[in-house]
């Protein structure tokens, strides 16, 4: 009995945590780190030291369903709203965008990194200062007066 | 605190596309602040006086789009002297010093030389677009140096504009090599241009999709025009004079008819109602519609026009369509969003042009209606109560009855109740225009209703300083108050000092503020400019040294972080 020519290539991944991953060669390709990792024959498991195990899960299911838009097996409107609710959680927004976009970027994953760059930005739009320094964990390292002159400023030159 | 590579931080910010959210996220903190700055590339600046240019250039030194404004709106009414200020040349030689790579440029009410428009041609390798907004300074020689060395020139846009004509030959200073151009609009230019330059031009320039032609372009130009473009989307006509029994004509015809693509048309200078069955076939597809330089359209002739244009999302007419013709449009044209009416007739020799009637037929026809410019004989309050339950989507509201204080041509009250319903139903409402008589009534209403409005423009209106007070103290987000003719004086203008901290500009003329008034203002808030504009007046002998109760003809007050400008003529004083 023949085996189907697509006979499917398996990569490992290893989580900074240590978590093992079977990912799809093709899918994994999405990822420009690991596309040159494979070409260059690295050895399983690929290590991705910056990219946590949760993360790394959502990554990888989003590349397989990429991969599944690719082969006709999903539309491209059902892969759009799955990045959108699932993935990146636009409309009740917590960490997850931020996590993807940062793994999206350690993996050079261009399209991730366009999708979770604009759901990011659309939360935030709008938002006052305090509450993008919340969303981000960032600390307001300015001092009062720099703060201050930024602020007049953007509002009286730059509106 | 996570790190975040300055990589990722940039791309959420190509995707933040507003300037007040791109001000947000530059004050997150200091390595956001470079990481914005560094990768702003639309830069917006409201008022040229507020900021110096090198200053601009200093913190977005990677801006690709500049857009500038300058002389304060009542300019466009004559009410700006001449060499107010206002001028280009610092904002083009301080891009050209620190942001070579800017590719465009926008500029409202600019004073704009030649000497500017060759600097800028020759200092902006990647130069794409040129947009002149009612500016002034410049002549066909600086439009020929953009021509000859804007390489990748994509855009020209003149947009009614005061300059100098000197021959024809800057549109024969595009290069061969120049094949880029989407958008031509010279339809402000008053002098001729050579025919064959623009056929050659238009014929080597596929991605060309708008195009607007002056006055002095004939019709058998634009016929052999249209041929070579018919892509065209949007179309400026020149001079629309043909005799339509003529072989022309019919080539104008033929050509019209293959502009599958045109979407929005205007021009028409001296268009016979005769010529137009050239343009029935492509009506049904125009979402924009500029008769406004067309009088001989008129009555049955503009109606049956109208009637073919079912799709018309922006119609701008003159008065002389009459209720009538609104009433046609009103039952034709169910996706209009903005209207403009104008005066074909500013001296009111004329007939009746259009009243209240015309203006509730379209509010009750068009519920998509946002945005209306009314130039008109008359109004009633009941009018506009109906206009506002019917419409209440106004983003821009703009009603100028020609005549000063005139009443409700009904009831002769005021029309405060009328506005005050405007104001009361469009909750997003941003910008306003009064007319009529009106009370400080009106302003009790605009100021506890109209929480997003950013402009409001009073002519001759109010009754004391309440009046004033009652919109500095309500509207939160008013940006921009210009009040001329109206009885406002030093403690309506004292009333709330910070309050023009919050506002781009404050604009008086004809009111009661004195020069002490004004003095108080500029003392106590330093970083306001207050600039007092005085013109020469020959009979006025207190020229030298006015008393601080010398009524001040001018006032224009706004916030700056530049400080006192340089470049102010002598007859205006910035206390």
């Amino acid at each position: 009995m023949e085996t189907s020519t697509c006979s499917k290539k398996i990569v490992q991944l290893r989580s900074s945590d240590g978590q093992l991953f079977e990912v799809d060669e093709e899918a994994a390709m999405s990822s420009e780190i690991l596309k040159n990792m494979i070409e260059m024959g690295m050895p399983s498991p690929l290590p991705l030291y910056e990219v946590d195990a949760t993360t790394l899960a959502m990554i990888v299911e989003s590349w397989n369903r990429r991969l599944q838009e690719k082969r006709g097996e999903i539309t491209e409107a059902e892969l759009e709203r799955w990045e959108e609710e699932e993935l990146l959680k636009s409309k009740e927004p917590d960490g997850d965008a931020i996590c993807v976009l940062l793994a999206a970027n350690y993996l050079e994953d261009e399209h991730l990194i366009d999708r979770a760059g604009e759901a990011i930005a659309h939360h935030i739009k709008d938002m006052t200062v305090e509450e993008v320094r919340d969303y981000f964990e960032i600390e307001n390292d300015f001092e009062r007066e720099e703060e201050e002159k930024v602020f007049q400023q953007n509002a009286w030159a730059f509106h | 605190m996570t790190y975040f590579p300055e990589e990722v931080v940039e791309h959420i910010f190509d995707f933040l596309g507003s300037h007040g959210d791109r001000n947000t996220v530059s004050t997150v903190c200091k390595a956001w602040y470079r990481v914005e700055r560094l990768s702003r590339r639309n830069v917006f600046v409201g008022n040229c006086y507020a900021v110096r240019p090198e200053r601009v250039a200093a913190r977005f030194p990677r801006v690709r789009s500049l857009s500038v404004k300058g002389k304060p709106h009542f300019a466009d009414f004559n009410l700006v002297p001449p060499d107010w200020g206002g001028f280009a040349a610092t904002w083009i030689e301080a891009m050209a010093r620190g942001c070579p790579g800017l590719e465009e440029l926008r500029m409202k009410r600019m004073v704009v030389s030649d000497e500017c428009l060759e600097l800028l041609a020759r200092s902006f390798p990647n130069f794409k677009a040129l947009v002149l907004v009612s500016c002034e300074g410049f002549s066909t020689d600086g439009l020929a140096a953009i021509a000859t060395h804007c390489r990748s020139l994509k855009e020209l846009d003149l947009q009614e504009n005061e300059m100098e004509d000197r021959g024809p030959q800057w549109l024969s200073c595009f290069p061969d090599s120049c094949t880029s151009l989407i958008s031509l609009n010279f339809a402000c230019l008053k002098g001729e241009v050579n025919a064959g330059a623009l056929e050659r031009l238009v014929s080597r320039c596929p991605n060309l999709r708008s195009l607007r032609l002056n006055r002095a372009v004939s019709a058998e130009t634009l016929a052999k025009v249209l041929t070579k473009a018919p892509q065209l989307v949007d179309l400026g006509t020149g001079s629309f004079m043909l005799d339509h029994r003529s072989e022309a004509f019919h080539k104008l015809f033929d050509a019209i008819q293959k502009c599958k693509s045109l979407r929005s048309l205007s021009g028409f200078w001296d268009a016979s109602p005769l010529c137009l069955p050239a343009i029935y076939t492509i009506c049904a597809n125009l979402t924009g519609l500029n008769l406004s330089y067309a009088p001989a359209i008129q009555g049955f002739d503009l109606i049956k026009l109208i009637r073919h244009c079912w799709k018309l999302q922006r119609l701008w007419v003159l008065d002389s369509i009459g209720d009538k013709g609104l009433a046609v449009v009103a039952s034709t044209c169910k996706d209009l969003q903005e209207l403009r009416v104008f005066p074909s007739d500013i001296y009111g020799a004329g007939s009746a042009a259009v009243t209240e009637e015309g203006l509730v037929a379209i509010s009750s026809g068009c519920p998509k209606l946002n945005s209306l410019l009314y130039f008109c004989d008359q109004m009633t309050n009941a009018a506009l109560i109906t206009v506002a339950k019917n419409c209440p989507n106004f983003i821009r509201f703009r009603l100028c009855i020609l005549e000063p204080r005139k009443p409700d041509a009904v009831t002769n009250q005021p029309l405060d109740e009328g506005f005050g319903a405007i104001v009361q139903s469009c909750k997003d409402l941003r910008r306003l225009s009064l007319s009529g008589l009106l009370t400080d009534q009106v302003f009790l209403y605009i100021g506890m209703y109209a929480e997003r409005l950013e402009m409001l423009s009073i002519a001759f209106a109010g009754d004391s300083d309440k009046g004033m007070a009652y919109v500095l103290n309500g509207c939160k987000n008013l940006r921009k108050l210009e009040i001329r003719d109206s009885p406002f004086g030093d403690a309506a203008l004292l009333e709330d000092v910070g309050k023009y901290e919050t506002m781009r500009s404050l604009w008086m003329s004809s009111c009661d503020v004195t020069l002490g008034g004004c003095k108080v203002l500029a003392s106590k808030m330093p970083r306001l400019n207050v600039e007092v504009i005085n013109e020469r007046d020959e009979s006025d002998e207190l020229e030298e040294n006015p008393s601080d109760l010398h009524k001040v003809e001018k006032m224009y007050v706004y916030r700056t972080i530049a400080g006192p400008r340089n470049d102010a003529p002598d007859f205006v004083w910035i206390l």
